[in-house]
């Protein structure tokens, strides 16, 4: 098994899942990233990360999210390891 | 209660991409009507139908995640369940995707409007082996559960007849679904609905659970709204519990008040879904995901977007002119019919009158109402980028560079539409912006999009090439192009710190699924779209043309110029008459008074159809007037018949008489020049020369600059007129050899601060137009027309200053 580490979501690899534990941000980044389905308890996996400092690219359930490489900063992950075999 | 023959507002309400403009589609039909929500550029779509005896007033309220108070469209959906008091609210959520939506649904429910679900894109939820009890899940929330598929009309019928019944039902009172936050929070909320419940002019208008949610949520926009609503000296009081309660509350807890909200809504939908929703036992990467490997990926990703971009630039801006140019020959024949009502009496001058409604009014209709195919296919095609779900991944690709600039991934297609490589069109690009949700990062790109290369301002670079270094065009128009580009970047990173100092909105975008769009939704929206915008436009062009039209026509020559032009004018007759002396009488009694006025006129209408005329249509051209008139034609004809034929005995008459056309033809240039010279534009050209001229620009652009504000490509016919060139639009070298005989003074930095200031020219009317439209902010828009002239000016100040000292 993987170690559980606790990442920023930005520092999550393509391909890793994880459960989000704490967003570091004011309550309009709360609204708005809660409203979208991404909420303290839930899971997501990094499905790619864009060129530079671009956007990376979250799955959470059916969800597809782009999420600005600031914001993604902000959201705490324990991350539970698991590359998908690609 | 009898509601017979009564309308009803319903509102319909979902999250983005969910297909609710489909549910919208399927039950209005072709009835719909799209215009602004007052104040805010955010569309309000509304139709209606007929159920039974009532008709259903439905309203599209814009697509939201939730309905808090952060965005203007979040504001605009909670405000008119709150205020319009719709009779329901039918709320569309993803089936595939049920429990992000659910949270939704709660919270328009908590306020106390009775809602009706249609579970929509089944088909999808299907497709992914997803299974829902549908009665179940009606039980668990409470409220009437429709399964729709919305783009082909699944679950109309079923549909329509749910919203009737609950219309229909006495009781709206059901007992509302009760989302529990937990013990903790329910005690705070049960201490602040308490204190709410005294005050009951709050009671009359909201339901008190709702707004104690609200204020634990942190919204400011509801605590305004409970001042608004107490007037009795009491509402420090309101404040200071509200402040004592969260704050209680937060110091109490490690997770604050407003997201323990979002939590137990989300523990809600989690519980209902665990109860309704079955999904399949393993998840295998979906359709969309597999695609999205290819179409993000770092490398292939950007191949497929190129060529995307590359078909979307050929379609709207290669194909849609062609359709356009096509489409153009039949607006001018509005023209014709026009003129036919204003006959020509005199052969150097036009009617005012005429001239004002075909240069000012009809001229102004059809520069705008020209465009119609380029935004119709335009329309189309974001449309079918926007139902596919291509746009959101455009966004995704292109974000990380476009950041720097301070603009973000939505920015891409608005530059390009608006010429980000050479022959945009600001217009489309303007409108374009409204797929981009950050409103900062919409308004600067609203605010650079002029400074792109549109197709107007070509024929002007090129007028300006030609002048000194016609060798060099093609390096110096992709010079100019690339220096508007990086010109634009630069100043939205300027305005994104600088100007604009409210914070964008991180980046956050959902990708949808990919969809195949169907032909009705998108054929349906671009038409809609168009109409609105056409409807909006035309006017105000046409207003603003008649305006120009003042400023560029009066007030006309002085008495002494015009008698001096009726002299002149008889003086050429004399030479016309002693030339003729002697020849064949049949011919020569036509250039006598008064015939000769009736055959200039004739000569004059000819020569103008048969340079409007295709290449193929002359002959037809020679032959009407031939039948017309046989005698005046070959004297118009240089003496040949409609077949070619020389005529001899009219030779001689004809030959003078061409020289006689000449002269009156100049007469008719000098005239206009001189009215350009002393109109009002000419005046305001003249006053700002001594300023001007810093940059090396004499009146004469003066007046160019001003009159390419009505249509950028103008400011090649109306220094056509300045310098006396009788058909510049014809010539492009001919006028620019003209201006450099006319201006021996002139250097090669004349030229580049010229180009320099073209390139940042300052938006033209349609323009202004469509940025009123989409900023609806009066002091934006004068902004986006006034920062170019000054940037462009102190550029070309710049360039035509530093010219000195290179030569």
């Amino acid at each position: 098994m993987h170690p559980i580490r606790i990442i920023k979501l930005s520092e999550m690899r393509p391909g890793e899942k994880g459960a989000i534990v704490a967003f570091n941000g004011g309550h309009e980044f709360l609204a708005r990233i809660t409203s979208m389905g991404l909420h303290i308890g839930g899971e997501v996996s990094v499905l790619r990360r864009a060129v530079g400092r671009g956007p990376v690219l979250v799955g959470s359930g059916s969800t597809r999210i782009a999420l600005g490489r600031g914001m993604s900063e902000k959201i705490v992950v324990e991350a539970a390891g698991g590359v998908d075999s690609e | 209660m009898n509601h017979l023959h009564k309308n009803f507002l319903v509102a319909l309400a979902g999250q983005p991409n969910v297909g609710k403009s489909t549910i919208f589609n399927m039950l209005t039909g072709a009835r719909q009507h799209i215009a602004n929500f007052p104040g805010v550029t955010v569309e309000k779509k509304w139709g209606h139908y007929h159920s039974g005896e009532h008709k259903i007033e439905l309203v599209d309220l814009p697509g939201t995640y939730s309905l808090s108070s952060y965005t203007d469209e979040e504001r605009i959906a909670r405000n008119f369940i709150l205020l319009e008091r719709p009779e329901l609210v039918l709320v569309v959520v993803d089936a595939s995707n049920l429990e992000r939506n659910l949270p939704l649904v709660f919270q328009i429910r908590e306020m106390r409007v009775p809602i009706v679900v249609a579970l929509n894109m089944m088909d999808v939820a299907e497709r992914r082996g997803i299974v829902i009890d549908v009665e179940r899940l009606s039980a668990e929330l409470g409220m009437p559960v429709i399964p729709t598929v919305g783009n082909v009309g699944r679950g109309k019928a079923e549909l329509a007849e749910t919203v009737h019944s609950v219309i229909e039902a006495a009781d709206h009172k059901t007992v509302p679904l009760r989302v529990d936050y937990g013990p903790d929070l329910e005690a705070a909320l049960g201490e602040l609905e308490r204190e709410l419940t005294k005050r009951e002019h709050l009671m009359e208008d909201f339901s008190a659970r709702w707004l104690a949610l609200r204020i634990m949520e942190n919204d400011r926009e509801v605590q305004r709204m409970i001042l608004h609503h107490t007037h009795d000296g009491r509402e420090h009081d309101v404040f200071s519990l509200i402040e004592k309660r969260i704050a209680a509350f937060d110091s109490a807890h490690t997770v604050p008040a407003a997201m323990q909200v979002a939590r137990g809504r989300y523990r809600a939908a989690h519980g209902i879904c665990a109860k309704c929703v079955r999904l399949p036992l393993e998840i295998s990467a979906t359709l969309s995901d597999r695609i999205d490997r290819c179409v993000l990926h770092p490398v292939v990703g950007y191949v497929i977007l190129g060529l995307v971009l590359y078909g979307f630039y050929e379609l709207t801006m290669n194909f849609g002119i062609r359709v356009a140019d096509y489409w153009f020959e039949y607006l001018q024949k509005i023209r014709h019919p026009v003129e036919a009502l204003f006959p020509s009496t005199d052969i150097v001058r036009e009617g005012l009158l005429k001239s004002l409604l075909t240069d000012g009014l009809i001229e102004g209709i059809v520069s705008i109402v020209y465009y119609a195919p380029v935004f119709f296919i335009l329309y189309v095609l974001i449309a079918a980028l926007e139902d596919s779900g291509y746009m959101a991944r455009i966004a995704f690709l292109m974000d990380s560079f476009l950041d720097r600039f301070g603009l973000n991934g939505q920015t891409t297609l608005p530059l390009l539409l608006g010429g980000a490589v050479v022959g945009g069109c600001a217009v489309p690009g303007v409108l374009a912006t409204r797929t981009i949700r950050d409103p900062k990062t919409r308004l600067i790109t609203i605010l650079v999009i002029p400074l792109m290369n549109c197709i107007g301002k070509i024929p002007v670079f090129v007028l300006v090439i030609d002048l000194f270094f016609a060798e060099r065009q093609g390096a110096i128009l992709f010079a100019a192009s690339i220096f508007s580009l990086l010109t634009a970047l630069l100043l939205a990173k300027i305005f994104s710190r600088h100007l604009i100092r409210n914070d964008a909105e991180p980046f956050i975008m959902e990708l949808p699924a990919y969809h195949v769009p169907t032909l009705r939704g998108v054929f349906g929206r671009a038409f809609f779209r168009l109409r609105s915008f056409l409807a909006k436009v035309v006017t105000v062009v046409a207003c603003v043309q008649v305006v120009f039209w003042f400023f560029l026509t009066f007030p006309g020559p002085a008495l002494e110029r015009e008698l001096e032009f009726d002299r002149v004018l008889q003086d050429c007759h004399k030479t016309l008459l002693a030339e003729t002396e002697g020849a064949d009488e049949a011919y020569r009694s036509a250039v006598e008074h008064p015939t000769v006025y009736r055959l200039a006129l004739f000569c004059a209408k000819y020569r103008a159809d048969l340079a409007a005329a295709d290449a193929g249509d002359e002959a037809a051209v020679m032959h009407t007037y031939e039948e017309r008139n046989r005698r005046f034609f070959v004297l118009s004809n240089d003496g040949l018949t409609a077949g070619g034929d020389t005529v001899a005995a009219a030779l001689p008459t004809a030959r003078a008489f061409t020289a006689f056309m000449d002269d009156v033809e100049e007469i008719k240039t000098t005239r206009r020049r001189e009215i350009l010279q002393r109109s009002l534009a000419g005046r305001v050209g003249r006053f700002f020369e001594p300023a001007t001229m810093f940059a090396g620009f004499n009146w004469r652009i003066n007046i160019g600059m001003l009159s390419s504000f009505a249509a950028r490509e103008n400011l090649v016919g109306t220094l056509g007129t300045i310098y006396s060139v009788s058909d510049a639009r014809a010539g492009g070298e001919a006028l620019s050899a003209t201006i450099r005989n006319n201006e021996p003074t002139w250097t090669g930095r004349n030229a580049w601060a010229l180009l320099v200031f073209i390139a940042l020219m300052p938006p033209c009317l349609p323009t202004v137009i469509a940025i009123k439209t989409e900023t609806a902010s009066v002091l934006w828009t004068l902004f986006a027309m006034v920062y170019p002239v000054a940037v462009g000016f102190l550029a070309a100040v710049t360039v035509f200053q530093l010219g000195r000292f290179f030569g």
